[in-house]
């Protein structure tokens, strides 16, 4: 069964997280597994091929990134309904009207236009980055920007992983996590400003439809109507061509201008009702419109950040690669455990004195080195000496067992050479001279190297060990120098 | 057409196993100083995408040779029924115990493998060789000889002029020793033994470089990104308050220490098992810097850019930075800038030696502190880990799979390997450095670049 639909938010946590314990599957496996799957997946483009890829490598469980994400999409939802609550509570004051005193145009303008202007800028200063100069005015204003305040938030809900915590630190320089954590901030900070804007809206039009509004603007400062006309065209330009009935008239500009003090104030009720829809433009062309549009951008370069983080990151270009590069195996296909041969060594023969009789193995000695190493090592005086072994037929080796078999027998010494290894075929003919020469002689194997050269250790222990295998008693091995 | 098997044979303990591990790149091939070690005949397939291109065989070693040909010669039909004679023998003994290696070794070969017979070059020749080598002239195979160099000894000549009687095709190969140049020459001679083998192993051999071309950049790539996770590494430790006591400072460091230290490890690894080199222990000893902290005085010394050199290599980076506004100013300033650069640049970085990483305390918007520490200002710190993860990478890189001991580095306190790196390939990396402590990050372009270094510096040492 397919696993369930992912994030590329999670999967741009999980996938890195899964492939770090990946490590400790073999290479080979790894590279087998990858390329097999990318022959698969028809896609060119890396991101799908990487999620693709997730998708036929994982079951479905709830991971680390769904979690995150889960947090992420509550307080997602969090901002908008904080965003909402506060746009209706700021809607409900700028245009209360309880028929004494008329809706304050400028008051409305301030509130539902100048103070989200302000926000939005605090938000954009958040953009360009850790520079010199911005950093301390970043600092700052941080705590004034409800993104920062929700990521705050979302870093203390995430720290089940702190490098992840870390990670997702909009001040932490231009990693693909910080990346991440700057436009998720911008993010938070439009979804709740589009809340704030729409409820907002919605209140007003609502105010509009079901109560009756008069709206006027009054100012403390020494306003001439010709100016306030001149800067209420300014702001309705935007849609002066496609909505004309919202573009207050000069006339009723210079009409609507009114002091608190003054009795007359709601003489002309009606006219001054015109407002309605410059105040609702205005909401929406300098509040709503521009939040719409960053939180589209927001949107589209958090899910930028999200691709990068998750394709920039090195465990998972190693795996791009090992699905886009051809899998080339040159290892045994099974694994085999080897098996420790027995160590039954064979005992060490030291000097005995007496007559021997010989064999040299391979030609691997002169009869007088042969002769002159017995004496020395072992003190024995060869009475004859015969070959085997080597070049020489089989027919050979056992006309030399014949000769030793029909001597009046002692201990015979077996010349081999020691850089050799003791093969199958030496040990039938140690257990056939065995067979000829009786349980009761001893047979001494003589490793000797070659040129000049001492036995190895090694070499030493190659030939006892095989020797041993015999479990002759009186079968030796020449001790070691 | 028949995919290419080889049969690898010859006497008991002559590197059979050996030249099977470095052609195959396996650390599993059994390989042992006691003869015996392989009791049966296992397979080396060569796949490209699940393709067998060609196949290994390692066998073992003759023990009955003479008997064997004794037997076969009993039952000879005349020359052009020898190679029946022994599928024959193989048929005939196949439940036999005492020729349990003859026919493990003989059957791939009446099976269709060409012949690859082993020898041990640097011992003398011997007649007792003359009867397997009787034996595989019987089955009538395509067969080459390998002169093997065990030990220190030399025999070659010798050997050489014995085993052209045998075989048409001779060469020397020293299995523990071979880099993958020689490797991949061997496997293209293979397919002088029998045409039809050529092509299949042409193909093999290009897959084979193209592979190891890939493995190169994944290595550099794998250093590159230690270098980045490492440099732009940053622990936090909570807070009470905006002032650190000394604790928390020692903890910060502590585990940016740690993680750096995971970091180099995992990076190690990875490069081993890039290599095929997955079980290779680097050798622990006072000798081995390698396994020395990476913190330690004695890896500063031993891999990291001298004091002179260290500054030499901010000024040239600062320089550069301060070209640019004399640049900017058309010359008008004089190369002032560049001058002024290449000053604060070899101040800066002989001022940010021995402190090991940038150090705030930021308050959180949601209340309370965090100590960061990091990303790692040691302007020396970056050449150490370059270094070390060249030399390791390098060594992994040249090392043949038949060699079984651990990893030694033969170096010196005081050696300064990074010196060795070319000036302008050092200010390229230093200007990557910069980047990466000042937070700018590094995007997938950067680290392209950083990889593209680290492939030349490993390519064309120093």
């Amino acid at each position: 069964m397919p696993p369930a639909a992912t994030t590329l938010f999670e999967d741009a946590i999980d996938i890195p997280l899964w492939l770090e314990a990946d490590r400790l599957t073999p290479h080979a496996e790894r590279s087998r597994r990858d390329r097999e799957l990318g022959l698969k997946l028809e896609s060119r483009d890396n991101l799908q091929r990487v999620r693709g890829w997730w998708r036929a490598v994982t079951p479905a469980e709830r991971r680390a990134g769904a979690r995150l994400d889960g947090i992420r999409v509550a307080i997602t939802a969090i901002m908008a309904l904080i965003g909402a609550a506060l746009g209706v509570s700021v809607a409900l004051a700028a245009f209360q009207y309880d028929g004494s005193q008329p809706v304050n145009v400028v008051r409305l303008i301030a509130l539902l236009v100048v103070v989200p202007t302000l926000f939005l800028v605090v938000s954009l200063l958040l953009l360009p980055g850790r520079v010199v100069v911005l950093r301390g005015l970043q600092d700052l204003i941080a705590p004034l920007n409800p993104g920062a305040l929700a990521l705050a938030v979302f870093r203390r809900l995430a720290r089940a992983s702190p490098e992840l915590g870390v990670a997702f630190d909009w001040r932490a320089g231009r990693s693909g996590t910080s990346r991440v954590a700057k436009w998720q901030l911008m993010r938070w900070s439009q979804v709740a400003a589009v809340g704030f804007n729409l409820a907002a809206l919605v209140t007003a039009a609502l105010l509009v439809t079901f109560t009756d509004l008069a709206f006027r603007w009054s100012t403390t400062l020494d306003a001439d109507p010709e100016v306030v006309t001149r800067i209420v065209h300014a702001i309705a330009w935007p849609w002066h061509a496609f909505v004309p009935s919202a573009v207050p008239s000069a006339e009723l500009i210079a009409e609507s201008q009114f002091f608190r003090l003054d009795s007359s104030a709601l003489a002309s009720g009606r006219a001054l009702a015109a407002w309605w829809p410059f105040t609702l433009l205005t909401i929406v062309t300098y509040g709503l419109l521009p939040r719409l549009v960053l939180l589209l951008v927001a949107g589209a370069r958090l899910r930028a950040a999200e691709r990068a983080l998750l394709l920039d990151d090195a465990r998972v270009t190693a795996l791009v690669d090992r699905m886009g590069s051809p899998a080339v195996e040159t290892a045994a296909a099974e694994h085999v455990e080897s098996t420790a041969a027995p160590t039954a060594d064979a005992a060490a023969y030291h000097e005995v004195k007496g007559r021997a009789h010989a064999v040299i193995w391979e030609g691997c000695v002169s009869a007088p080195a042969a002769r002159a190493h017995a004496r020395n090592r072992f003190g024995l005086e060869l009475v004859a000496i015969v070959e085997a072994g080597g070049s020489r037929t089989l027919g050979a080796d056992k006309q030399a067992l014949d000769a030793i078999g029909s001597s009046e027998s002692g201990t015979v010494v077996v010349f081999t050479p020691a850089w050799e290894p003791p093969l199958l075929e030496l040990l039938d003919f140690l257990g056939e001279l065995r067979r000829r020469v009786g349980l009761e002689h001893s047979i001494v194997v003589a490793p000797i190297a070659d040129e000049a050269r001492t036995v190895t250790g090694v070499e030493h222990e190659t030939w006892a060990r095989a020797v041993g295998r015999l479990r002759d008693p009186k079968l030796y091995v020449e001790a070691g120098v | 057409m028949s995919v290419p098997r080889f049969a690898i044979v010859g006497h008991p303990n002559k590197g059979k196993s050996s030249i099977v591990a470095t052609l195959a790149e396996d650390d599993d091939v059994a390989i042992s100083p006691h003869p015996g070690t392989t009791t049966q005949a296992r397979a080396y397939p060569m796949r490209l995408d699940g393709e067998t291109l060609y196949e290994l065989v390692d066998t073992p070693g003759f023990q009955r040779a003479r008997e064997t040909l004794a037997w076969l010669e009993a039952h000879d039909r005349g020359a052009g029924a020898r190679a029946a004679v022994v599928r024959e023998f193989v048929a005939a003994h196949a439940d036999d115990a005492r020729f349990k290696d003859e026919c493990e070794l003989l059957k791939p070969i009446v099976d269709g493998a060409g012949i690859l017979y082993v020898v041990d070059g640097s011992r003398p020749y011997g007649r007792q060789y003359e009867a397997e080598m009787e034996v595989l002239r019987w089955t009538g195979r395509p067969r080459m000889a390998l002169i093997n160099l065990i030990s220190a000894g030399d025999h070659v000549e010798e050997w050489r002029a014995a085993l052209a009687q045998y075989f048409s095709i001779v060469r020397v190969f020293d299995a523990v020793r071979a880099d993958f140049g020689k490797r991949v020459d061997l496997l293209r001679a293979f397919g002088a033994i029998d045409e039809s083998w050529a092509a299949p192993l042409t193909r093999a051999a290009e897959a084979l470089e193209a592979d190891r071309e890939r493995r190169r950049h994944a290595a550099a790539a794998e250093i590159g990104d230690l270098l980045i996770d490492s440099l732009s590494a940053t622990v936090a430790v909570p807070l009470p308050s905006p002032e650190a006591d000394e604790a928390a400072l020692a903890s910060g460091r502590g585990k940016l220490q740690e993680r750096v230290r995971r970091r180099e490890r995992d990076a190690r690894r990875s490069v081993q098992e890039t290599y095929r080199h997955d079980a290779l222990a680097i050798e622990d000893s006072t000798a081995a810097y390698l396994v020395a902290d990476v913190f330690s005085a004695q890896s500063f010394s031993v891999f990291g850019l001298s004091a002179t050199e260290l500054a030499f290599t901010g000024a040239a980076s600062g320089a550069v930075a301060g070209t640019l506004i004399d640049v900017a100013l058309g010359g008008a300033s004089l190369l002032l800038g560049a001058g002024i650069g290449a000053a604060i640049g070899a101040a800066g970085t002989l001022a940010g030696a021995g402190r090991l990483a940038k150090v705030r305390v930021l308050g959180q918007p949601v209340g309370g502190y965090e100590l960061r520490v990091g990303p790692i200002t040691d302007p020396n710190l970056p050449w150490v880990l370059l270094s070390r993860a060249l030399l390791h990478a390098k060594l992994v890189a040249e090392r043949n799979h038949a060699r079984r001991e651990s990893l030694a580095l033969d170096a010196r306190a005081g050696a300064h390997l990074a010196n060795d790196i070319s000036g302008e390939r050092r200010r390229r990396l230093e200007d990557v450095f910069r980047r990466l402590r000042n937070e700018r990050g590094l995007d997938a372009f950067g680290r392209g670049d950083l990889t593209e270094v680290i492939v030349e510096l490993l390519d064309a040492p120093q």
